[in-house]
């Protein structure tokens, strides 16, 4: 499939690109800063609490986008065979998790401010909790299974299911009557939210996406790394 | 009067712990993944460099 299964492009790909992956990763990042948390203007409602939105709303989209990613590459594992679509996954779903953590910790943040509480079980929030549970038991049970077969059909089946709750978490602001205001960025619509506004949250997003594939690259090297020494050496897969 | 500070930041001191969580947790994970890459890759040099001693011991033996 597009050549995708050969970990040897990814490889090259990562030895040639890594340092430049970094260089524009810290000027992004440097960028995104200065613009929100000094040049962007206060919202008139939420003043200069809505400075959190340009981390939340980034780590909220890339947490279920890799979710996604999971979904689509545990499928492909469970139904083709291909194996390196679970190293896919496997290797992506630390990023995810510490993207969730950030999304919920950062929400948190944000709504004592704004609703004058740290939690509510309101729809969104509560979905994404699931979601956040969702990685933590991915994630450990790679870790606690020994087998490495019996870990790859587990965490595929995990990943599959996990996929339901996406749309939930999607649609949760449109289906119910939630705490958590509705999207001002959607792909079928034009944003809704002020240019002033959009671009830093647009340039934190390309930064934090830049990351998560330098990480991934460097999870990805070493998971092939250790699957093929585990594979040769100790035939305990 | 630290009280006051914090009440008059109140909303900067949410904004601060905000990005500090953000970067400190991207730190973090960035930091691991680069030291698992660091450790398996030196552990296959080494597993080279006693390949290539073995080899080249066993051949003068030969």
């Amino acid at each position: 499939m597009f050549g995708l299964q050969n970990p040897k492009t990814f490889f090259n790909f990562s030895d040639q690109n890594i340092f430049w992956l970094k260089v524009i990763f810290f000027l992004t990042a440097i960028v995104g800063l200065v613009f929100s948390l000094f040049i962007s203007p206060k919202d008139y409602l939420q003043q200069d609490a809505v400075r959190i939105m340009y981390v939340h709303v980034p780590a909220s989209w890339i947490s279920l986008f890799i979710f996604a990613v999971i979904s689509f590459s545990s499928f492909l594992s469970l139904i083709f065979k291909i194996r390196v679509f679970s190293v896919y996954a496997k290797s992506l779903a630390p990023i995810g998790l510490v993207f969730a953590f950030i999304s919920l910790s950062t929400g948190s943040l944000w709504g004592y401010p704004t609703w004058g509480t740290f939690w509510t079980w309101d729809a969104r929030l509560t979905s994404m909790l699931i979601l956040f549970f969702t990685y933590v038991l991915y994630v450990v049970l790679w870790r606690w299974i020994k087998n490495y077969f019996l870990a790859e059909k587990i965490t595929n089946i995990v990943g599959i299911i996990g996929f339901i709750n996406l749309p939930i978490i999607r649609y949760s602001v449109d289906w119910w009557n939630t705490l958590h205001q509705p999207s001002s960025i959607t792909i079928n619509s034009a944003p809704t939210i002020h240019t002033s506004m959009l671009f830093p949250l647009l340039v934190m997003f390309f930064s934090f996406c830049i990351l998560s594939l330098l990480i991934f690259l460097m999870r990805y090297k070493y998971e092939i790394i250790s699957f093929r020494n585990s594979r040769y050496d100790h035939r305990n897969f | 009067m630290i009280i006051e500070i914090f009440k008059a930041n109140f909303v900067w001191f949410f904004i601060i712990t905000s990005y500090l969580i953000t970067f400190f947790s991207l730190f973090v994970l960035y930091v691991r993944s680069a030291e698992k890459l660091s450790a398996i890759t030196q552990l296959e040099i080494s597993k080279d460099r006693e390949i290539k001693r073995f080899s080249s011991a066993s051949s003068q033996e030969i």
